[in-house]
C-alpha cells in the first residue's frame, strides 16, 4: 500500500469574505489533494468548526461581520488546538494586534496573502505536522499524569493512615503533595518494648525524583533495617545516611527528625537532621497550653550531604513530657519561604496552635489547623505540606478508641465489641444497646453510601466516651467519607411510618437515619480538610413508648 | 431460617442477627415458603438493624399483597428497641408468645 493511500486527506476550511480568494486558495490546495471548504460568513464558519473536524483553518483578518482576530477567541472556545493560519497583508496589522496574537497562541500562524502560492501550501503542511506533534505531546502528558496519579496512590499506601492509634499513642496527620506525588514523608514504628520511633522528613526538590527517593527511604524505615545498628536517634540517622549515600546518585538529600517516644517514662529523645523544629505543646486541653520549639541549638546535617558524617548522641535532645502534652511535626511547606511576607509565619503558627490545642478533640488538630490557615487566605498549595500531631494515648477507663475498616463485617464486629464494653462498664443494657445500634446504623451508612473511591483506604475512627455518672455516652466518629447527601439525609423531616405506608420510607436507608436521630439526644458534625468529625450524645432514657 | 408448620401456620424462628449482612438472604428464603399464615418468632433474635427491619417489612408487604397474614412474637431486647424507635408496631401484629401468636393467626 502506498504512503499516500494510508494518509488521511488534509481538510482545510477557509473563512474569508472575498469569494475571489476562495477560488485562488481552493485551486492551490485542491491541486495538492487537499480537501477544501469555504465560507464568507464568520458565524457560519464557527458552526462548521463545531459540526465538523478540520485540520487547518485559513482566516481572513478584515471582514465586515467580525474581524479575524476577534473570531479566533470564539474559535478557541470550541477548538483550542486547531491550527489557524491568518491570511493577511502587513497593512492589516498596523497596531500589531495580529503579531501579538500569533506570538501568544502556539497554534496560530501567518501567511502574507499577497505571496500565497507555494508558501501557503508549505505553511498548511507545517501547521498539520505541528498539530500532530502537539496531539502526541498531549497524549504523552496524559500518560505521565496518569502514572503520577498512580505513583501518588502507591505513596499514600506506604504512609500511615490519617489517624492511627497505637497501644500508647495517637497520631493524626495532614499530608498533601503539591502535585500528585510528594517528597514529604512520616512514619512510626512501635518496638517490642513499647517505645515508638517517629520519623518525619522532606526530600529536596519536588516531583517524581523526590517522590521516588521518599518512597525508598520510607520503605526502608518501615522495614526496620536500622535495628541491628541501634535504635537511638543518632544511630538511626547514621544508618539512614549510610544507606542514602549509597543509593543517591543525583545529589539529592533529605532533612528529617528521628525521635523515640518512651510512653512509660514519658520521654521524647530526638535528633534533628536539618529539619524544621518540632513543637512541644504543654498542658494541652487547658487554657494554660504553652508552645515551645525544640532543639534549635542541637542537631546534625541533612541526610545525603556527607557520607562520612558522624551523627553524635550528644546532638540528640531528651524531653520529659506530661500525659496531656502534644508534639507537632511539620515540613517547611507549611510555613513557606521566609522571604515571602505573604507566607504563613511561625508566630502565626504559634498563636493558632495554642488556640486550637486548648480545646478538646485534639486528634482533629492537623485538619482543623490546615483548614484555618486556608480560611485565613494563605496559599498552602505551593509546596508539599505535612503536619503531624503525636500524643500519648489517654488510656482512660471510660474512653474506648477503635479504628474500623470499610467493611460491613468489620463494622458489625466493632459494634458488638463496643456494646459489650459499654454494658461491662455501666451494667446498663439499654444504654449499651442504643450505642451499638446507633454506631451500627451510622457506620453502615458510611460504608454503603460514601465515595467508593475511598473504600480501599478509608477507615473510620470511633471514640466512645462514658460520662462519669454513667448515664450517657458520647460517640465520636472520625472519617474521610464524602457522603454526598449527608446533610440532606440527616436534616430531612421524615414522616412517621403509618399503617399502610410500608413502601419507600421503610425500605430506604432513611429508616436507619431515623433510628440514629431517635437514639441520640444531640448530634453535630464538622468537616475540616476533608476529615469529618460526627459526635452523638446518647442518654440512657427509655425509648419512646409505643 | 427455621420453619415449622403448626396448625397450618408457618412458624419462622429467626435466630442470631438480622442485619444488612444477611437481610437479602432472609428475604429470598422467606419468598420460598408457601402458605397463607406466617408467624415470626423473634425470641432468639439478638440483633436487628434498620436493614433487617426492612426485610421484615418486605415480608409483611408481600404477605398483604397475597391476602395472607403475618404476625410477630417473642420480640425482646435490642430488636424490641428497634421496633420501638421506628414505631414499627403500627404496621405489625405483635404478640407476646408463640402460643398467643398461633391463637391470633388461627382464629
Amino acid at each position: 500500500m502506498s504512503d499516500s493511500m494510508t494518509k488521511k486527506k488534509i481538510r482545510v476550511l477557509m473563512i474569508d469574505d472575498e469569494r475571489f480568494n476562495h477560488v485562488i486558495v481552493g485551486k492551490i490546495l485542491t491541486r495538492d489533494a487537499i480537501e477544501f471548504s469555504c465560507t464568507c460568513d464568520p458565524l457560519e464558519g464557527l458552526q462548521m468548526i463545531s459540526a465538523d473536524s478540520y485540520d487547518v483553518l485559513l482566516l481572513d483578518i478584515v471582514m465586515p461581520q467580525m474581524i479575524g482576530t476577534e473570531l479566533l477567541k470564539h474559535i478557541r472556545v470550541k477548538a483550542p488546538t486547531l491550527p489557524v493560519i491568518f491570511l493577511s497583508s502587513v497593512v492589516d496589522d498596523l497596531d500589531n494586534t495580529l503579531l501579538d496574537l500569533i506570538s501568544s497562541d502556539v497554534c496560530a500562524f501567518y501567511v502574507n496573502k499577497n505571496k500565497m502560492g507555494s508558501t501557503l501550501l508549505a505553511r498548511v503542511r507545517m501547521a498539520v505536522k505541528y498539530n500532530e506533534q502537539e496531539s502526541q505531546n498531549l497524549r504523552v502528558a496524559k500518560e505521565i499524569r496518569e502514572e503520577a496519579e498512580l505513583a501518588g496512590h502507591i505513596q499514600r499506601l506506604i504512609l500511615p493512615e490519617y489517624i492511627e492509634y497505637t497501644p500508647h499513642a495517637e497520631i493524626s496527620a495532614y499530608f498533601k503533595p503539591v502535585g500528585f506525588v510528594s517528597g514529604d514523608f512520616y512514619s512510626h514504628l512501635t518496638l517490642a518494648d513499647g517505645r515508638m520511633i517517629f520519623f518525619i522528613g522532606d526530600v529536596s526538590g519536588h516531583g517524581m525524583q523526590a517522590a521516588l527517593y521518599m518512597t525508598a527511604v520510607l520503605s526502608l524505615f518501615n522495614s526496620r533495617f536500622f535495628m541491628e545498628n541501634g535504635t537511638h536517634p543518632h544511630q538511626i540517622l547514621q544508618s539512614m545516611n549510610h544507606y542514602f549515600s549509597e543509593i543517591n546518585s543525583t545529589g539529592s538529600y533529605f532533612t528529617c527528625i528521628v525521635g523515640v517516644f518512651d510512653f512509660n517514662k514519658n520521654t521524647f529523645t530526638f535528633q534533628n537532621a536539618g529539619h524544621t523544629s518540632p513543637v512541644w505543646a504543654q498542658n494541652c486541653g487547658t487554657p494554660q497550653c504553652e508552645i515551645t520549639s525544640l532543639g534549635l541549638e542541637k542537631g546534625g546535617i541533612p541526610i545525603g550531604w556527607d557520607s562520612s558524617y558522624v551523627y553524635l548522641e550528644e546532638n540528640s535532645e531528651c524531653i520529659h513530657f506530661n500525659d496531656n502534652d502534644d508534639f507537632l511535626f511539620y515540613t517547611d511547606g507549611l510555613l513557606g519561604t521566609a522571604e515571602n511576607c505573604n507566607d504563613f509565619s511561625f508566630d502565626e503558627f504559634h498563636a493558632l496552635s495554642t488556640a486550637y490545642l486548648t480545646q478538646s478533640e485534639r486528634v482533629m488538630f492537623p485538619f482543623r489547623f490546615i483548614s484555618a490557615i486556608q480560611k485565613m487566605g494563605y496559599p498552602i498549595d505551593q509546596d508539599d505540606v505535612t503536619l503531624v500531631r503525636v500524643a500519648k494515648s489517654e488510656s482512660h477507663p471510660w474512653v474506648l478508641h477503635r479504628a474500623v475498616g470499610a467493611s460491613l463485617d468489620a463494622v458489625s464486629a466493632l459494634c458488638n465489641e463496643v456494646c459489650v464494653w459499654v454494658e461491662g462498664k455501666t451494667s446498663d443494657f439499654m444504654l449499651s444497646a442504643k450505642v451499638q445500634l446507633l454506631l451500627l446504623e451510622f457506620l453502615q451508612n458510611e460504608v454503603v453510601y460514601s465515595d467508593k473511591n475511598l473504600t480501599n483506604k478509608h477507615q473510620s475512627y470511633v471514640i466512645v466516651t462514658l460520662t462519669p455518672s454513667l448515664t450517657s455516652a458520647t460517640v465520636q466518629v472520625v472519617d474521610q467519607s464524602r457522603w454526598a447527601n449527608f446533610e440532606a439525609c440527616y436534616n430531612r423531616v421524615r414522616a412517621e411510618i403509618k399503617t399502610g405506608d410500608m413502601g419507600a420510607a421503610m425500605l430506604s436507608h432513611g429508616r436507619g437515619i431515623r433510628m440514629i436521630l431517635e437514639l441520640s439526644s444531640t448530634m453535630r458534625r464538622s468537616t475540616d480538610s476533608g476529615v469529618n468529625l460526627t459526635e452523638f450524645v446518647i442518654q440512657n432514657t427509655p425509648p419512646p413508648s409505643p | 431460617m427455621e420453619v415449622e408448620l403448626i396448625q397450618d401456620v408457618n412458624v419462622i424462628q429467626v435466630e442470631g442477627e438480622l442485619t444488612i449482612t444477611n437481610a437479602e438472604v432472609f428475604k429470598d428464603d422467606f419468598l420460598k415458603i408457601r402458605g397463607t399464615r406466617y408467624l415470626f418468632d423473634l425470641s432468639k433474635l439478638t440483633l436487628l438493624d434498620s436493614t433487617g427491619l426492612g426485610a421484615i417489612v418486605f415480608c409483611q408487604r408481600h404477605v398483604k399483597e397475597n391476602n395472607a397474614r403475618l404476625a410477630i412474637c417473642g420480640l425482646n431486647g435490642k430488636p424490641k428497641l428497634v421496633f420501638d424507635i421506628t414505631r414499627a408496631h403500627q404496621i405489625f401484629d405483635i404478640l407476646e408468645t408463640r402460643t398467643e401468636g398461633l391463637e391470633f393467626l388461627t382464629h
